[in-house]
């Protein structure tokens, strides 16, 4: 078994194609963490603009009405390794010091919902298509090229187990696969640890590792896919156009079509009257009310409950959790700026217990506003262990995926007859 | 000969079984974005129709909306219609654009549209690539090509003939899948198509197939180029990926690199500062009654000049409450615009691929997509011209009227029992004391002090409906051309080029075989 290991490392390494696609994938990493550096950094200089801002509103706040808390969610270092859904609803949340319960949500940029294919980019989602191609690339003919070239029957006429032939060509292409994702990884955070722009403490390397070892969950299912294929079929023409439709099918149409059913399962009620902030004033187009996020939310929870159809959903879950970009994580944030709330809505009554006018009214000659106590405004990050667990789903999906795909090529190969 | 190679070639792709298994799943693929789109459209149009009264009633003499008519060709390519704001508020000074339809709101992230453009880049495109990359380099694998170039063959009628064997083919699969979609909206979705509808979607079969015809190029070129089909296979599905994923994604983060989005923040922030310096301007004192006051004449001729007083402090007031409206309409213009620049350069990088061009050109011609929305733009920024006198003339007759009653401000001179009743420490308040101005305005008018008042500046002009016949919302015109018809142009252009550039290189290679080596 080590030999055809050793045999399908040393054939896919010194292949053309492999060659290729490993370069193409570095370039597109390193071009990739590059340009994402540079988005990440705008996006931190807006969220601290956010916080001038919010300490600018306490400052100047003379009557309580004006004193509004905001909590900004500070741009996740690891979004760029997933988005995650931290850009979804936005990540600055006002509370009015006037109308207390009334949490608005905003986000720190904005722009249209227009995208192409792939949707929002990040680096999950490069090497999530990259690598896996490069899986289904390098294992369409790892059997099927042996049968046409007849290799297999005389591998056969020798005293070796069948089982050792799918499971050397599997571990053989995964060992393969292996490099180009450590390349990656590597160059990605070489990139990180020089530039400037980022500064990762040791618990996001720690999270990085983890995602490494995800992927390599995520690219063995891509390559038992490939082997099983390979074993089910005589030429590897038909083995590569069906496992082009598979990809296809698995990158594009499943998560869209548990989007769709997600939709349909779950419509958001129609509500005739745009929602009006108490204030009067309209909320501004990307402003999204707290009624509207519960709905997506529950219609995400649904298309999430389907991603073990895909291989691909699941990555990405995990990758979100792993990056701490999550829904989870999000809804942790808005729980977060609910108890702010409260507690903020407590202080603010027992401050206007002592001098109710200064709610609303201010006169020249006031005292400042008697700001002790204020709830601090502090995000909390979830903890390392909390974003593991909550990855489990889908690597333990990911886990399934592989044993299935396993027993299944096991199983048809062991019912090849060579004549 | 020609003809014979073409027969031929056509016969090898009927007979093949991955071809007949490819051709059934694009057709059910086509059968349910057809299915998918009979629903969508009606749905969208029950949206529109209540959004549209929704509007009407809606309109003031404040704002008034225009909602974007659902366009009827999504099917063939939606453009993103989904993530685009669907209504137009336009005030007498600026534009914005709104979600309101519920579809924005259960727009669900990374969702593709399954729509005619769409099956034509992904699936077809595939096929057309697994169709052609092994064209020359198979024979030439096989041993074929040197007993063909063996006879009396012209080299240029082979690969012509292998070229226009696979665009016929696949132009039939083109135009049955496109006959398929049509017949599925008219028959289950009840959707009428009007003449005017069928020339764009001829225009948009001439487009796929011109697309289609330059991946088929693609495939041939790459199996020219290489003398092993599976490294043909493996050029062209790169040129595939490159073409859907990598330059339309790359070309959305450079965009946004290149150009970042504005952020909310700083737009609140710049409105606030536009407003402050009107702050001063707007503000009366009684040193402005002290000149009239003290002039040497009878009180009822004072009366009389406070009274043009007042009336040209109004005037004064309502230019600078509209210089104030113009400049922060001014910095969300500049916003807006800085939103669209991005746009324009992620859409101008990323038509490098042929499949984002091939879907931007047909948007184009089904009025669909972000180019409608720059047109309907613009048609907003028309009807705000319009709009405009006829809602600031409505505007001032209201805001000076209502600002008799209840003014903002006010100052005044002479005797008053309101000096001795308002407190003179800062803290008194507390106690309730506050007099509300209407009661201060008739101690005032009762004690005979002179007063001048200040435009009632936070009035609710938006309850104030827009009287019938004052105003009409012109309706969207009938787009027959693109909106952008040099970009149009261009595109077309440009896809005809590469065809062209592409046919060229591959027959140069393949005039320059040898089959000795």
């Amino acid at each position: 078994m080590w030999l055809i290991i050793k045999k399908r490392i040393l054939l896919n390494i010194f292949s053309l194609r492999f060659i290729i696609l490993t370069i193409l994938l570095v370039a597109c990493i390193s071009i990739g963490t590059l340009v994402l550096l540079g988005r990440y950094q705008m996006e931190k200089e807006l969220y601290e603009a956010a916080e001038d801002r919010a300490a600018t509103v306490r400052f100047y706040a003379r009557m309580y009405g004006q004193l509004h808390l905001h909590l900004n969610r500070p741009v996740e270092q690891l979004s760029l390794i997933s988005t995650g859904y931290t850009d979804e609803f936005g990540s600055s949340i006002k509370i009015p010091g006037q109308f207390a319960g009334r949490m608005s949500i905003s986000k720190y940029s904005s722009h249209y919902s227009l995208s192409p294919l792939f949707g929002y980019l990040d680096l999950g989602k490069i090497i999530a298509v990259l690598i896996s191609f490069i899986a289904i690339i390098i294992t369409y003919d790892s059997i099927t090229g042996q049968k046409e070239d007849r290799t297999l029957s005389l591998c056969f006429s020798h005293s070796l187990a069948r089982y050792k032939v799918i499971l050397g060509e599997f571990f053989g292409s995964i060992l393969t696969l292996i490099i180009p994702l450590l390349m990656s990884f590597i160059i990605l955070e070489l990139i990180l640890v020089s530039s400037r722009k980022i500064d990762l403490n040791v618990e996001d390397f720690l999270r990085l590792n983890f995602s490494f070892l995800l992927s390599v969950v995520f690219i063995s299912v891509f390559a038992l896919l490939g082997v099983s294929i390979s074993s089910l079929f005589h030429s590897s023409a038909n083995s590569l156009a069906l496992l082009l439709l598979l990809w296809i099918v698995l990158l594009l149409i499943i998560p869209n079509f548990s989007s769709y059913i997600a939709e349909r399962y779950h419509p958001i009620p129609e509500i005739e009257q745009p929602i009006m902030g108490e204030t009067g004033e309209k909320p501004s187009a990307n402003l999204w009310d707290m009624l509207y996020i519960n709905e997506k939310v529950q219609q995400y929870n649904i298309r999430d409950s389907l991603s073990f159809l895909s291989p691909f959903m699941a990555y990405q879950s995990g990758l979100e959790s792993l990056s701490n970009t999550s829904l989870p994580s999000y809804l942790k944030f808005i729980r977060q700026a609910q108890n702010l709330n409260e507690t903020f809505a407590l202080w603010q009554a027992e401050k206007l217990k002592k001098d109710p006018r200064r709610l609303t009214t201010w006169s020249t000659g006031d005292e400042p506003l008697d700001t002790s106590g204020i709830p601090q405004v502090e995000y909390k990050k979830s903890s390392l262990l909390a974003s593991l667990s909550e990855s489990l789903k889908g690597l333990v999906i990911l886990i399934s995926w592989n044993v299935i795909l396993l027993l299944l090529s096991l199983y048809n190969f062991n019912r090849y007859d060579l004549r | 000969m020609k003809r014979l190679i073409i027969l031929n070639t056509l016969r090898k792709y009927l007979l093949d079984l991955r071809l007949v298994i490819s051709l059934l799943v694009i057709i059910i693929l086509i059968s349910l974005s057809g299915l998918y789109y009979s629903h969508e459209i009606n749905q969208r149009q029950r949206v529109y129709n209540r959004l549209n009264t929704l509007a009407r009633d809606e309109s003031s003499i404040e704002s008034i909306e225009y909602v974007k008519k659902p366009a009827k060709l999504i099917f063939l390519s939606e453009g993103g219609e989904k993530g685009l704001p669907d209504v137009f508020r336009i005030t007498p000074f600026v534009v914005e654009e709104e979600y309101k339809k519920i579809d924005a709101l259960s727009y669900l992230k990374d969702i593709i549209q399954p729509d005619w453009t769409f099956i034509v880049g992904v699936f077809i495109s595939l096929l057309a690539l697994l169709l052609t990359y092994s064209e020359i380099s198979g024979e030439r694998e096989s041993g074929i090509l040197a007993l063909t170039i063996s006879n009396p063959v012209r080299k240029s009628d082979l690969l012509l003939g292998k070229y226009i064997s696979a665009v016929v083919f696949l132009s039939v699969l083109l135009l049955m899948g496109l006959m398929i979609d049509v017949l599925i909206l008219r028959i289950i979705g009840n959707v009428y198509l009007g003449i005017s509808d069928f020339y764009k979607i001829l225009i948009i079969f001439i487009l796929s197939v011109l697309f289609i015809s330059l991946i088929s190029l693609m495939g041939i070129f790459c199996s020219v180029l290489f003398k092993s089909s599976s490294i043909s296979l493996l050029f062209a599905l790169l040129i595939w990926i490159a073409f859907i994923f990598v330059i339309p994604n790359l070309s959305f983060i450079a965009g946004e690199y290149v150009r970042p989005a504005p952020s909310p923040i700083v737009l609140e922030e710049n409105i606030r500062i536009a407003n402050d310096q009107f702050r001063g301007r707007i503000s009366i004192s009684d040193s402005l009654l002290e000149p009239i006051v003290n002039k040497p004449i009878p009180d009822e001729q004072k009366r009389i000049l406070v009274e043009q007083l007042q009336k040209e402090i109004y005037e004064k007031h309502f230019s600078v409450r509209n210089e104030r409206l113009q400049a922060e309409a001014k910095v969300k213009r500049d916003f807006q615009n800085k939103i669209k620049e991005q746009i324009r350069l992620k859409f101008l990088l990323a038509k490098i691929s042929p499949f984002f061009l091939y879907q931007n050109l047909c948007e184009m011609t089904g009025s669909t997509g972000y180019a409608h929305q720059a047109l309907l733009q613009r048609l907003a920024e028309n009807i705000k011209e319009q709009f405009q006198p006829v809602a600031l003339a409505q505007q001032k007759q209201y805001l000076i009227k209502e600002s008799d009653e209840s003014p903002s401000g006010f100052a005044w001179l002479g005797k008053s029992r309101l000096n001795d009743l308002l407190p003179k420490e800062p803290g008194a308040y507390a106690q309730g004391e506050i007099l509300d101005i209407k009661t201060m305005l008739n101690i005032l008018a009762e004690d005979g002090a002179f007063v001048i008042k200040k435009l009632s500046a936070y009035s609710d002009l938006s309850d104030i409906k827009l009287e019938e016949g004052q105003f009409k919302i012109p309706d969207e015109p009938e787009t027959g051309i693109p909106v952008n018809f040099g970009d149009y142009l261009w595109g077309i252009f440009y896809m005809i080029m590469l065809n062209i550039i592409f046919f060229l290189i591959s027959f140069v290679l393949f005039i320059r075989y040898d089959p000795r080596f």
